[in-house]
Parts: C-alpha cells; sequence; structure tokens
C-alpha cells in the first residue's frame, strides 16, 4: 500500500476506533444463529380443473405468500386456468406463464415490488423520508 | 469512487465478488480499501485466518476495516473526498435505514443475482428501491455462480433488469472462484472475472 492508502486507512480506523491501536479488527468467532423453523404440512398437490369451473388456488408456502396472494386475485376470475400448486416459486411461476396469467417476469417484479411496498410501506416511507432529508448523513 | 456490493438477497456472491473486484483492481494498479459492513465479517476473518496460517504471504494489497453501517456517516465525507478506491460490502439485507446513507453515497451498486426466480425478484424489488432514492444511481446487475445449464428465464430477466441497470455477462459457477484469498488472485480467477470486471473498470472509469 502507498503513503496515501495507509494514511486514509489510518484517519478512518481513528475515526472508528479512537481508543484503539490501529490494526487489523480482531478476528471474530462466526456466530451461527439458530432460527426457528416451523415445517408446514406438505400443501396438496392439485392438478387443474378439466372443467370449465373456474377453480384455481395457489398457496404458498413462508414469503411468497404475500405476493402470490396478489397473482391469486387475478387468477380467481379466469375460467379453466391450468395451474398446478408447488411449494416451489419458480414453478409456480413457470405454471402461471404457461397458463398465460402472468406475460413476463417483468409482470411479476412488479407485483412483488407493489406487494414488498405494502407490507414495507412505513419502512419504505422511512427510508424515502431518511433519503429526502438527508436525516442520518 | 465508492463501489457497493450489495443486495437484499444472501447467498448470491456479493461477499466473495467484492473481494475478487477488489484483488482485481490492484492487478490493474489501482489502490483500494475494503470496507466490511456485514456482521459476518467474513472478509475481515479471511484476512485474519491468512495471516495467522499463511506463510511467506506477500504484502497485503489493501486494507480491510471493518464497520457497523451505522458508523458510516462518521467516515462518508473522508471516502467522499479521496480518489482511492473504496470496495464496500453490505449485508444482504434492505431493512435498515443505515442502509440509506451508503446507498446514497455509493457512486455504483453492483449486485450479485441469479437466475432462480427468488433471486431475481429480491434483486429486482431492492434495485427498484435504490431507483426510488435515487433514480440516477448507477446499478450494475452480475450473473454470478452460474452453471452451465439451460436458464428458461434468462433473456427475461435480462430484459427486466436492463430497464434499472446495466446486467453483465454471467460469471460461471466454478471452483476456482471459491477459493479466495485477501492477498491476491489467481490467473484462472482473473480469466473467469475479468471480462465483466473490465466492462465495469471501464464502463464506471473506475
Amino acid at each position: 500500500m502507498n503513503n496515501d492508502t495507509s494514511s486514509l486507512v489510518n484517519d478512518l480506523l481513528n475515526i472508528l476506533q479512537p481508543d484503539e491501536p490501529v490494526t487489523q479488527p480482531e478476528k471474530k468467532e462466526k456466530v451461527v444463529k439458530k432460527e426457528k423453523v416451523t415445517m408446514q404440512p406438505e400443501k396438496k398437490v392439485v392438478k387443474a380443473s378439466l372443467t370449465n369451473e373456474p377453480k384455481t388456488i395457489i398457496k404458498s408456502a413462508g414469503k411468497a405468500e404475500g405476493f402470490l396472494s396478489d397473482i391469486n386475485e387475478n387468477v380467481k376470475d379466469t375460467q379453466n386456468a391450468k395451474v398446478v400448486i408447488r411449494k416451489d416459486l419458480y414453478e409456480v411461476f413457470m405454471a402461471l406463464k404457461r397458463a398465460k396469467q402472468v406475460k413476463s417476469v417483468s409482470t411479476l417484479l412488479d407485483y412483488a415490488l407493489e406487494d414488498y411496498i405494502k407490507r414495507n410501506s412505513e419502512n419504505i416511507k422511512q427510508l424515502l423520508h431518511d433519503s429526502q432529508n438527508n436525516a442520518i448523513l | 469512487m465508492e463501489i457497493i456490493f450489495a443486495n437484499q438477497k444472501g447467498g448470491v456472491g456479493k461477499t466473495s465478488l467484492s473481494i475478487l473486484f477488489a484483488n482485481y483492481l490492484v492487478t490493474k494498479g489501482k489502490k483500494v480499501i475494503v470496507i466490511e459492513m456485514d456482521i459476518q465479517q467474513s472478509i475481515t476473518s479471511t484476512r485474519s485466518r491468512e495471516l495467522e496460517l499463511g506463510e511467506n504471504l506477500p504484502p497485503k494489497p489493501y486494507e480491510v476495516i471493518y464497520t457497523k453501517l451505522s458508523d458510516y456517516p462518521k467516515i462518508a465525507e473522508k471516502l467522499k473526498s479521496t480518489d482511492i478506491n473504496i470496495v464496500i460490502d453490505l449485508p444482504g439485507k434492505m431493512d435498515d435505514p443505515h442502509l440509506v446513507p451508503v446507498l446514497k453515497n455509493g457512486d455504483l451498486i453492483v449486485c450479485p443475482f441469479d437466475y432462480d426466480v427468488r433471486s431475481f425478484i429480491s434483486t429486482g424489488t431492492f434495485a427498484s428501491v435504490i431507483k426510488q432514492l435515487d433514480s440516477a444511481k448507477e446499478i450494475v446487475f452480475i450473473p454470478n455462480r452460474i452453471k452451465s445449464m439451460n436458464y428458461e428465464l434468462k433473456e427475461e430477466v435480462h430484459n427486466s433488469l436492463k430497464k434499472l441497470g446495466l446486467v453483465t455477462d454471467d460469471i460461471s459457477d466454478r471452483a476456482a472462484v471459491k477459493r479466495i484469498s485477501t492477498f491476491g488472485m489467481t490467473e484462472e480467477q482473473k480469466g473467469i472475472v475479468g471480462k465483466v470486471f473490465d466492462l465495469i473498470i471501464e464502463k464506471y472509469k473506475i
């Protein structure tokens, strides 16, 4: 490292660790956080109805639930949607695509973003507020 | 220049790519400091382990500094006023308001991702939120750890993310890019990441 880099490193470390000697931060043991895992019962695979009944149910596990519920709302009104329920989001998406319920991943991204903003509206508002007012910097 | 490796999705290779990028910049004669803000401290641990176990190590090509996200504002001004390249590794999350100043100050956001729908959604949402924070923010998407298989959604994912930033070529899922050192990189690693990193260095004048 050359002088100006060393000098900046020292400045940064002095700002961040004013009471500690200028050295490498000490090695930290990796902490493995135990997360509570709740196993959900296997979702039943329901094949699309071959009749004309508008029976389309999409269920999902975990995180996917929010935005899939949006998709579900759209699909509910559609006749003969051939959707197979799977746990895996990719499979759900591909099934929706094959059933022509979503046109592209862009549509999926729109759903996801809308859902994210809905679920995190307060947080997003705060982020934007902080950003606009430079509240943190 | 502050180059931020970020994505709310974990496990997409932010840390590995940030080290590889820092190593690559050094091979190009650039001055680099790596700042790690992920509480896992993987880079700091790697550096410490290498210092403990390594023999005949070359001089450190760059310094690695760990700091909490909340401490970033203390050093923001210093980082802005230097011509040294600052490579920042952020934690995989989007629900922390302390991310805002880092993302806002960053000159370039680099988002590794893969073609899995979950990864795409996380990445796209993350990038969309960044664009809401600052519509002019430059974002680069790197398809990372891509296996040699046919990805049905690849073209669509590219087209969708291109609306938010630059999408590079794929970086393939090879063992060579998993054995990473903070003391330099191998010729094989250069060969794998070189094309993508050269594009970024040239386009953004790093």
